[in-house]
């Protein structure tokens, strides 16, 4: 049940880093998926008679709250960003680079180096730049979700 | 636990409210009524998306 669970999380973290993470888990590991004793976390080459594999070392919390070090061998491909993972990152950048133009143009244009916002919109038109900011906030919202 | 995700999600309820705010203030407030509703929407959206991510946890286990 814990392997599965710790399977399923690593499967979807599709990045190194956010393998980095600490993933809760409710049951104890298993010895099937504990290899070796605590060490430093982070992905590292297993012996050479796993070729294909990568060992990705876990801090794993249980529902007494304490902390376990182990380790999990995995396939290789598995650490790599997953195509869809990969547009929805894509996604979330682009929304927080939008939201992050429209903020430093309106921050700008108050302070009169460039044209302001509502010059370039209108007064009446605040709502525009309002919306499009919005909406960029939430698509990086959904680019950066993580279950 | 606080993510990325929410950050943005509640960065986009602190833009519409101040939004709505500042219309409001400069008397034009049917468009800050407007702007106003999009705070519940939004809260609701990031809601969905958390609920809709428990679920899943949930049913994978």
């Amino acid at each position: 049940m814990a392997n599965q669970r710790i399977a399923a999380d690593l499967g979807d973290a599709a990045s190194v880093g956010q393998l980095h993470r600490e993933i809760q888990v409710d049951l104890e590991i298993s010895d099937q998926a504990v290899h070796g004793s605590p060490r430093e976390h982070g992905v590292r080459e297993p012996p050479k008679c796993l070729k294909g594999f990568m060992e990705q070392s876990l801090n794993i919390r249980n529902l007494a709250g304490s902390y376990t070090s182990a380790a999990i061998i995995l396939p290789a491909t598995r650490l790599q960003p997953s195509f869809k993972k990969r547009i929805q990152r894509s996604i979330g950048w682009l929304g927080a680079t939008v939201a992050g133009l429209f903020f430093a143009w309106l921050v700008l244009g108050a302070l009169k180096p460039v044209p302001s916002m509502f010059d370039v919109f209108g007064e009446t038109g605040i709502r525009t730049p309002a919306a499009i900011t919005i909406f960029a906030l939430l698509l990086a919202a959904i680019g950066f979700f993580e279950e | 636990m606080f993510k990325l995700s929410d950050l943005f999600i509640l960065l986009a309820v602190g833009v519409s409210f101040a939004v709505s705010g500042y219309l409001w203030t400069n008397g034009q407030t049917d468009q800050a009524l407007f702007t106003a509703i999009w705070v519940p929407s939004i809260l609701c959206f990031g809601i969905y998306f958390k609920l809709a991510s428990l679920v899943n946890r949930r049913t994978r286990q």
